[in-house]
């Protein structure tokens, strides 16, 4: 974090938290959507500060920390918030404030747009042995069982069978807010992926970016999952196959993973359904990274690495997507 | 603008060219800047930052000319090419993209000769736009990964 921007935040978390001064600031991970720091009191105590980044991906940080408020009250294993600010005064941007959460792989903060094998994010904070893949699955897979109607998201389907539909349309407004045009080979692809979703019985609190990187271990054990930001309520087959083609593809063979998900999960699918989540997360993806490029455009938001986001990762997803529409 | 940024430098001219300034950009950046930010000493994200930027200032450099308009036209007269099909409905220049976007959305699920035509017509003259793109913008990608384009 810049000193511009460090000693407000260090200000105001002294004022609003009784952090003790001086407090010592520090980025972590290489996030897109929401810058993550660390900051540090002289006492010790840590907390980690989670900042808006312009509207990237046209997620919601109010949203984000609305679910994970009522996500760690209900028992999931979510960082607590301390405290938000919504206004943007302080940073520049709104951010809310979480209790440190430490672990093995505390916080890659990199979303999914680095996700993909198709975009190997570089780094091995995804690396995890099998008895931590097989504690995330089962923290997914309780995830999953909640009950979510009750958790504050924005958009709640009035049926089931609306989710997935509702999800696309969802993405592809945030596509089209983002373009000055209609870009035609995703717009063929959302009316594909309307065409093809697969019927859906009941709804489930769905993470939206699970997988390795975005959650904390130690001794095997996941203790928070994190990254909340594209959480909302639709088909858990979702993020397994979010987790199965990206996040989790360079973690462990497809085959073990396919394993623990059916030994922790209960989850088994056919080729033809990983094929559409893979497309739907692929649509997913390509939507949300399109918004960068508006926002290294109009100068919300100058950072290189949006326009890198913007243009060449959107492009990689469209046309892995493509690939599977067109097939 | 980018007629003005590719043509041919005035030898006349006083001025840096384009070519010249964002070379200097990216080999300041590669060979002062980039060293001086120390890894294991400095902010990870800068350097990450910096290195972007390097492939950004030489994609700037040598992307040449926007295909933007040349890709309209391409589009246009392929739109034209079927301007019969019902699936195509009326527009005006300027909304080709609308008009592919909206005939190719309601092909799918349909496998009549008009559905069939919309698809074998336009996708692969999107498809080759967007390839072409990717040639370009690709080298980004290594930028992404935190590595020094070459």
């Amino acid at each position: 974090m810049t000193v511009v921007l460090a000693e407000p935040l260090a200000e105001w978390l002294h004022a609003e938290l009784g952090l003790a001064s001086p407090i010592a600031v520090a980025r972590i991970g290489t996030g897109h959507s929401r810058a993550m720091f660390v900051a540090t009191a002289a006492d010790g105590r840590r907390v980690v500060v989670r900042v808006e980044q312009g509207g990237v991906f046209g997620t919601s940080g109010a949203e984000e920390c609305r679910v994970m408020r009522a996500l760690h009250a209900a028992g999931a294993p979510v960082a607590a918030i301390l405290q938000e600010e919504k206004t943007g005064a302080i940073l520049g941007n709104p951010f809310f404030v979480m209790e440190f959460v430490g672990g093995d792989s505390f916080v890659d903060g990199a979303p999914f747009v680095d996700g993909a094998p198709l975009v190997d994010g570089g780094g091995d904070e995804r690396s995890v042995d099998s008895e931590t893949a097989a504690s995330f699955v089962c923290e997914l897979h309780r995830l999953h069982c909640l009950d979510g109607a009750a958790f504050g998201f924005a958009m709640v389907p009035a049926d089931p069978s609306e989710a997935t539909p509702l999800q696309i349309e969802r993405w592809l407004a945030v596509s089209r807010s983002a373009a000055e045009a209609p870009i035609p080979l995703l717009e063929e692809a959302a009316a594909w992926l309307v065409h093809h979703a697969p019927p859906l019985a009941r709804l489930a609190v769905v993470h939206g970016d699970a997988g390795p990187g975005n959650f904390v271990h130690v001794g095997g054990r996941v203790v928070a999952v994190t990254d909340w930001e594209f959480a909302h309520l639709g088909d858990p087959a979702e993020d397994w196959g979010f987790c199965l083609a990206m996040r989790g593809a360079r973690t462990m063979s497809r085959a073990e993973w396919l394993a623990l998900f059916a030994e922790h999960a209960e989850f088994t699918m056919d080729d033809e359904g990983w094929r559409y989540w893979e497309a739907f997360n692929l649509f997913k993806g390509a939507c949300a990274n399109r918004t960068c490029l508006r926002l290294f455009e109009d100068g919300r938001n100058r950072a290189p690495n949006m326009a890198v986001i913007g243009t060449a990762l959107h492009q990689v997803f469209l046309r892995r997507l493509v690939e599977i529409v067109h097939a | 603008m980018n007629d003005l940024h590719d043509a041919a430098p005035d030898p006349a001219s006083d001025r840096p060219t384009d070519d010249a300034l964002w070379a200097s950009i990216g080999e300041t950046l590669r060979t002062v800047v980039l060293p001086a930010l120390v890894e294991g000493r400095a902010d990870a994200w800068a350097r990450v930052q910096t290195v972007q930027l390097i492939a950004l200032a030489e994609m700037a450099r040598t992307r040449g000319a926007d295909p933007a308009p040349r890709r309209r036209h391409e589009l246009a007269v392929t739109l034209a090419s079927i301007a019969g099909n019902p699936l195509l409905g009326d527009h005006r220049p300027g909304d080709e993209h609308a008009a592919a976007a909206a005939a190719l959305a309601a092909a799918v699920g349909r496998t009549d000769p008009d559905a069939e035509q919309v698809r074998a017509t336009l996708r692969p003259v999107l498809v080759a736009q967007l390839d072409d793109e990717l040639s370009v913008s690709s080298p980004l990608i290594e930028a992404f990964r935190g590595r020094l384009p070459r």
